[in-house]
């Protein structure tokens, strides 16, 4: 039985983040993912998938490779037919060309055209928006240090690292409400990285949502307000960063005076090194932690919040988060 | 959409350009060869008046025509089989290029996501092909017409001969994009969608010839593309029937391509 789709809130009045279920918004969400399928020939890339955005939110789209996540974003772009389901944005099929007005979009692997210089490619791009203005186009140039020389090279002669760049500013040149980034930090050096998540987060704080794909779990940890996980092209988890690193067990270690004679009660995954004892702290962690800091034998309790690396992959391997 | 079409020439004038001085230096040289030979009295000498081998009519398109009087000779420059790589090249690359190898290049991510109908973008490569086409034709043109002026033989034909001719090749390049257009349209690769054109295209092209030089089989010129060629035939005047059938395959054709651009996946 398929869930009803969620809307990730962009945030109560604490600047806390949560989910709500607001299925009457979905109409003019940016992007709207409902009941959507995608087989080629014999193989499934996407299953049933179910998501919807809400405006001026950073949602990070995470899952291994074959996961389904650039075959998910290219239905976004209007570039793949789902075989059964619909994808809308701001209600209208993505299919339409009037869709696409609000979009920019960066491919995992952009391909310009090698003869022409950067500026031409970004020229060319903004004229296939009819009447787009540049308005983004020199602050992100400045962002990520490209500058009126490198712009004015063929795009033939870049590096990888420069059309990556180049891939950035041509999706966000023209200021768009909805941006989709397929794996973005792919072949940029840390200085650029750092600015183009200075970059995505003023754009949202602007109004802007962002879908963001990435195997960098850090940026996403930095960046995102929330994520997507998915595996084998359906969805498997949906949350915000901190709701999942809440739910993410932490890690203790304790030290004892002697070596313990039996284990605490509450852990998970004990190991035992002479004095020192550690283990996964998950369900019922206040309780756990009153009982360990009341034993007597304990000198010392060191707790580690999971990070999201820690979670993700626990997700991937099927291991449960919490 | 003239944005794109620009950029599109921009990309690939070099190659474009070579192609054309490639038709260029062909007809030109075809001409000093016609002369050096010592025109038609050096091919009667040769191979007697009137008796010109099958072989090198069939080269030319036509069962009928004496290849080598002026007029036709220099009509035959656009049959020629190497002007035919050159010329057809253009319509071929175009082709294969406007969906095919944007999809697996992944270029076509960048410009398909704008918001741009693909029938649009497939009409933006139509006519770069047929600015490039006409480009190619022209220079191919100018050459044949230096080249007469070049021949002592060859001077005194009508400028119209070769002008009928180009314009008679353009109908064949209309056709061969068209099949270019629509395996492009359909297939995932760039290479499925080259193989598959090339492969119409020269498989048409021996068949024509096998048609024109063993009787029993001429039935199978009508049945492809280059039987409606006959460069030399429009030496004397325009063969229009043959135009309008291959601009209604090749317009089928282009129909499909828009038809199935319209459904495909983009990436």
């Amino acid at each position: 039985m398929p869930t009803e789709p969620k809307v990730l809130e962009a945030g109560d009045s604490d600047g806390n983040l949560s989910f709500v279920d607001t299925t009457a918004d979905r109409a003019d969400a940016p992007i709207d993912v409902a009941h959507v399928t995608k087989r080629f020939g014999e193989l499934t890339a996407v299953a049933d998938l179910t998501f919807s955005l809400r405006r001026g939110t950073i949602t990070g789209f995470l899952g291994p490779n074959g996961a389904g996540k650039s075959t998910t974003l290219r239905m976004v772009g209007g570039l793949l037919r789902p075989t059964t389901g619909d994808v809308r944005l701001f209600g209208v099929d993505a299919r339409d060309p009037r869709a696409r007005r609000p979009l920019g979009y960066m491919p995992a692997d952009p391909s310009f055209l090698p003869n022409l210089s950067g500026r031409d490619n970004l020229d060319l791009l903004l004229r296939l928006r009819g009447d787009a203005a540049a308005g983004m186009r020199q602050r992100a140039l400045q962002a990520l240090d490209l500058d009126e020389s490198d712009l004015g090279r063929r795009v033939g002669g870049y590096s990888s690292g420069m059309r990556q760049k180049l891939a950035i500013v041509a999706a966000v040149q023209h200021s768009p409400a909805l941006v989709v980034l397929d794996e973005p930090a792919n072949r940029l050096d840390p200085i650029a990285h750092r600015s183009f998540c200075r970059l995505v987060r003023e754009m949202a704080a602007e109004g802007a949502t962002v879908l963001l794909s990435s195997h960098v779990l850090a940026e996403v940890e930095a960046v995102c307000d929330s994520v997507l996980l998915v595996r084998d092209g359906a969805l498997l988890k949906e949350a915000t960063v901190d709701e999942l690193r809440e739910d993410a067990p932490r890690v203790v270690t304790l030290t004892y005076a002697s070596p313990p004679e039996r284990l605490p009660s509450g852990l998970s995954e004990v190991r035992t090194e002479g004095t020192t004892v550690i283990g996964r702290l998950a369900a019922d962690r206040a309780g756990v932690l009153r009982d360990l800091l009341t034993d007597p034998d304990v000198v010392d309790v060191t707790v580690v919040p999971a990070s999201l690396e820690d979670v993700v992959l626990a997700l991937y391997s099927g291991a449960p988060s919490s | 959409m003239r944005a794109l079409i620009r950029a599109d020439l921009r990309n690939r004038w070099r190659s474009l350009a070579a192609l054309a001085g490639g038709c260029f230096v062909l007809l030109i040289a075809l001409s000093g060869t016609y002369s050096a030979y010592g025109g038609a009295a050096g091919f009667a000498n040769t191979f007697g008046a009137g008796r010109t081998p099958k072989l090198f009519s069939a080269f030319s398109g036509s069962s009928t025509g004496d290849v080598f009087t002026p007029p036709h000779f220099l009509a035959f420059g656009f049959g020629h089989p190497l002007f035919l790589v050159l010329a057809l090249s253009v319509a071929i690359t175009s082709g294969v290029a406007a969906i095919a190898t944007d999809v697996e290049t992944g270029r076509s991510e960048l410009i398909f996501t704008a918001p741009v109908r693909p029938t649009q973008v497939l009409g933006a490569r139509i006519a770069e092909w047929a600015l490039a086409e006409l480009g190619v034709i022209t220079v191919a043109l100018v050459g044949a017409l230096i080249g007469m002026q070049l021949s002592s033989d060859l001077s005194q034909v009508s400028a119209a001969v070769p002008l009928r001719a180009s314009v008679q090749f353009i109908s064949l390049a209309f056709f061969v994009a068209g099949v270019a257009f629509a395996a492009s349209a359909h297939a995932r690769s760039r290479g499925a969608a080259f193989g598959a054109t090339v492969g119409v295209t020269a498989g048409s092209y021996v068949v024509n010839l096998v048609g024109l030089l063993w009787s029993p089989l001429s039935f199978v010129r009508w049945i492809n593309p280059f039987g409606y060629y006959a460069p030399i035939d429009a030496a004397q005047r325009l063969q229009w029937g043959n135009e309008a059938a291959l601009l209604a395959a090749g317009t089928l054709l282009f129909g499909l391509a828009a038809r199935r651009v319209g459904r495909r996946d983009l990436a």
